[in-house]
């Protein structure tokens, strides 16, 4: 067993989440209060994002799987616990919070409810988390329903400098992120150099019009696990073929949860289905291999494990420079979630710099590197940005 | 890597009727005021509405490409030591027709042209069967009617109108059917639809392949987490036009799933891999390779045992296709008998071909 061999790491995607409904309502405006904490007698929701909108992906008996047994806290939202599981390791230098039940609220049908939702939640974790620790930064969360909306937030909340990405959530519009439409959210998340976060789970909502996995709605949650990949292909295949890594050439992505062995034969196949029909996309320049390599970032969340551990290095070691692609996030407190120590186990030790550090340092919009100037950013949020 | 020259049996070859009217000429009279007004062949769901520039660049004898068995006798089966090619239609969505009646009517045409036009003329052809799927009945009739004829060999789903993973129980009588006749159950790319997708409709074709490897997976983990392979311990699926790369990941990711599959599924006995193994095979055609020669060797052979899962396929006479010799270049020669031909003649029942002459094949190490 091999250990890290890398002296800080960088978490690019740990989950924190909001403990209740409760936690966001003071950053909402006044109409939503009567819908979320209601006069006695009405029916309450729960902005958990799990009772809001029908339950994410049902586990056995149409439950949602219960996560660290049935702790009746929702898992991420104790500080103190965060503080004692992540931050206490030794060799953590960052930590980038992105939300995994949260997200859910992204999809929450009534969109204006779903953008505020958001919204409140960026500024809450600015005010609850980011203050807490220095080594903490958030990602901007949006609904993506309404892209200028969504457009809008991320240049409200970018210009803090300890958001460092965007977490897209749902496909808003149940399609899939290539899509025109979505375009302004990636046209102000270049501007402000934040890159997108797409995340296996945000396309699970029952609401979504589209199954969370090819081929249709799978019966089981271990299913839905093991095809984890296939909303971040969906995605990936759209944001190239629809060229949208050509009208934003700046634009970085982060796809968070669906492991990375598949990474080889996914790139083969789509370069041969791309070479076989090419001339119906004459915007696309390049290869969707070469793309991928320079605009995507695929996180060690859900790392296969296969038996022979060396294995695994050796697969995706037949595409040249994937050490520059696969990046440390940790998947706290998913139950598979894995410390770098774990991960390392099996990734060869000469990735280790880059995948626990350097790619994270790369690719997120640190403090330092916020562009364009600040104060020109402040001066467009001051004349209506939100 | 290296040549080779031994038995070929090819279980992807797409043959077409010249004109629809080959195939009306099946249908029953009652269909004589409409079938001129209705598609004979519709087109596959994962073209439709994109522009896609894919010609056909096969010689033709006249008509559409592989509309004649000379054409295909002569590009193929003489040429290139041909034990079997399976043929598997262009590419039979016939189920897709929106009238049940008309559609299931259709189904039964398809199946007597094929024997008809092409069975009859060559022992080395033999054919998969299109079935009326939506119509479980119908198409259990349907296997019953034709499932013992010695030259169909397996059912085609190249469609999918009840858009349900193919491990669904809807389709277990189908699957009942085709194990007492012997037929394998065949899946082939075309069965995805708009609502199928993950994530929303694609866009354009591109869009569309970057979830095909999904699509293969989650119809093999259905036919697992729906106990298929434990009801029906004789059967074989057989997945064409996917590509083979697809496996390794997926292996890798339902065996970490073990747990939860028997929480969920308590019937799954074994690990995925272990019926993938058993039962499963999938088409050599679209080969997926890598910058270097022997990419995609190196990339399978993290997996034990892969090389019993590949069975050759040229896809015939698409655009796409691969010839075998382009396959035997990029896969191990130690693993050419068993692609080329062994695969497949235990999948489909055949006996090994007689070989009067030792194929010359190539043993230097891979």
């Amino acid at each position: 067993m091999q250990s890290l061999s890398c002296s800080a790491v960088v978490d690019g995607c740990a989950f924190h989440e909001w403990p209740s409904s409760a936690s966001l309502l003071d950053y909402m405006d006044e109409g939503w209060h009567e819908l979320i904490s209601p006069r006695q007698g009405a029916t309450a929701m729960s902005l958990r994002g799990v009772r809001m909108l029908s339950d994410p992906f049902r586990a056995p008996g149409g439950l949602m799987e219960l996560r660290n047994g049935s702790a009746p806290v929702v898992p991420g939202s104790d500080y103190d616990a965060f503080e004692r599981d992540i931050l206490a390791q030794n060799a953590i230098e960052r930590v980038v919070l992105g939300y995994d039940i949260g997200l859910q609220s992204t999809a929450i049908v009534h969109r204006y409810l779903a953008r505020d939702v958001a919204r409140a939640a960026n500024d809450w974790t600015v005010e609850n988390w980011l203050a807490r620790d220095d080594r903490l930064y958030g990602m901007v969360l949006v609904s993506t329903a309404i892209p200028e909306d969504a457009a809008a937030e991320i240049r409200r909340v970018g210009v803090n400098e300890r958001m460092v990405a965007v977490a897209l959530g749902c496909n808003g519009l149940g399609r899939p992120f290539g899509e025109p439409a979505y375009h302004p959210i990636f046209e102000a998340a270049e501007e402000l150099g934040l890159p997108i976060v797409i995340q296996v789970g945000s396309d699970i909502a029952s609401d979504m019009p589209n199954p969370p996995v090819a081929g249709g709605l799978p019966s089981t949650y271990a299913e839905f696990r093991a095809h984890a990949p296939h909303t971040h292909w969906a995605h990936t295949t759209s944001l190239i073929a629809e060229g949208v890594f050509t009208r934003f050439p700046k634009l970085k992505a982060l796809l968070v949860g669906g492991g990375a062995a598949w990474i080889p034969a996914w790139l083969w196949n789509v370069d041969y289905w791309y070479k076989m029909t090419a001339a119906a996309y004459p915007w696309v320049e390049r290869l969707p291999s070469e793309y991928f390599l320079e605009h995507i970032r695929v996180s060690t969340h859900s790392l296969e494990q296969p038996p022979q551990p060396e294995r695994l290095g050796k697969a995706l070691g037949l595409i040249d420079g994937i050490d520059r692609v696969i990046l440390y996030t940790s998947g706290y407190p998913d139950e598979d979630w894995e410390t770098a120590g774990q991960i390392a186990t099996r990734l060869p030790a000469e990735w280790h710099e880059r995948v626990f550090r350097t790619n994270a340092e790369e690719l997120f919009r640190w403090p330092m590197r916020v562009t364009p100037p600040q104060e020109e950013l402040v001066a467009r949020d001051a004349a209506g940005g939100r | 890597m290296s040549s080779y020259s031994g038995p070929i049996v090819d279980i992807d070859v797409h043959n077409s009727p010249a004109t629809p009217a080959e195939i009306r000429e099946y249908l029953p009279a009652k269909w004589n005021d409409v079938k001129s007004l209705i598609p004979a062949v519709p087109t596959t769901n994962l073209l439709v509405g994109y522009f896609t520039p894919v010609p056909h660049v096969r010689r033709t004898d006249g008509g559409p490409p592989a509309s004649s068995y000379k054409v295909i006798k002569e590009d193929l089966l003489d040429p290139f030591n041909y034990y079997k090619a399976i043929l598997t239609h262009n590419i039979g969505q016939y189920p897709e027709l929106l009238n049940q009646y008309y559609m299931v009517d259709v189904c039964r045409a398809a199946n007597d042209w094929m024997v008809d036009r092409w069975l009859s003329l060559d022992e080395r052809l033999a054919a998969v069967m299109v079935v009326p799927t939506p119509m479980i009945e119908e198409a259990v009739a349907e296997i019953h009617r034709l499932g013992d004829h010695p030259q169909i060999v397996g059912i085609l789903f190249a469609s999918n109108p009840l858009r349900r993973p193919l491990g669904d129980p809807i389709y277990h009588p189908i699957y009942a059917a085709a194990v007492q006749h012997g037929l394998a159950v065949t899946s082939h790319i075309g069965i995805e639809h708009a609502s199928t997708y993950p994530a929303g409709p694609p866009a354009s074709l591109m869009a569309s392949t970057g979830t095909l490897h999904g699509s293969a997976g989650h119809h093999i983990s259905s036919f697992i987490t729906h106990g298929v392979f434990e009801k029906f311990p004789d059967i074989k699926l057989i997945l064409k036009e996917y590509g083979i790369a697809l496996l390794p990941s997926l292996i890798w990711r339902l065996d970490a799933q073990y747990q939860r599959l028997r929480r969920e599924s308590p019937w799954v006995k074994r690990y995925p891999s272990e019926y993938m193994h058993d039962h499963l095979s999938l088409s050599t055609q679209p080969l997926e390779t890598g910058e270097r020669t022997h990419d995609l060797a190196e990339y399978l052979s993290v997996i034990d045992g892969i090389e019993d899962m590949l069975c050759f396929s040229s896809d015939y006479p698409h655009t796409s296709m691969d010839d075998h010799m382009y396959v035997a270049r990029k896969l191990p020669s130690a693993w050419h008998r068993k692609l080329f031909y062994e695969n497949a003649c235990r999948s489909y029942g055949w006996p090994l071909p007689p070989i009067d002459v030792e194929p010359q094949l190539d043993h230097a190490v891979a």
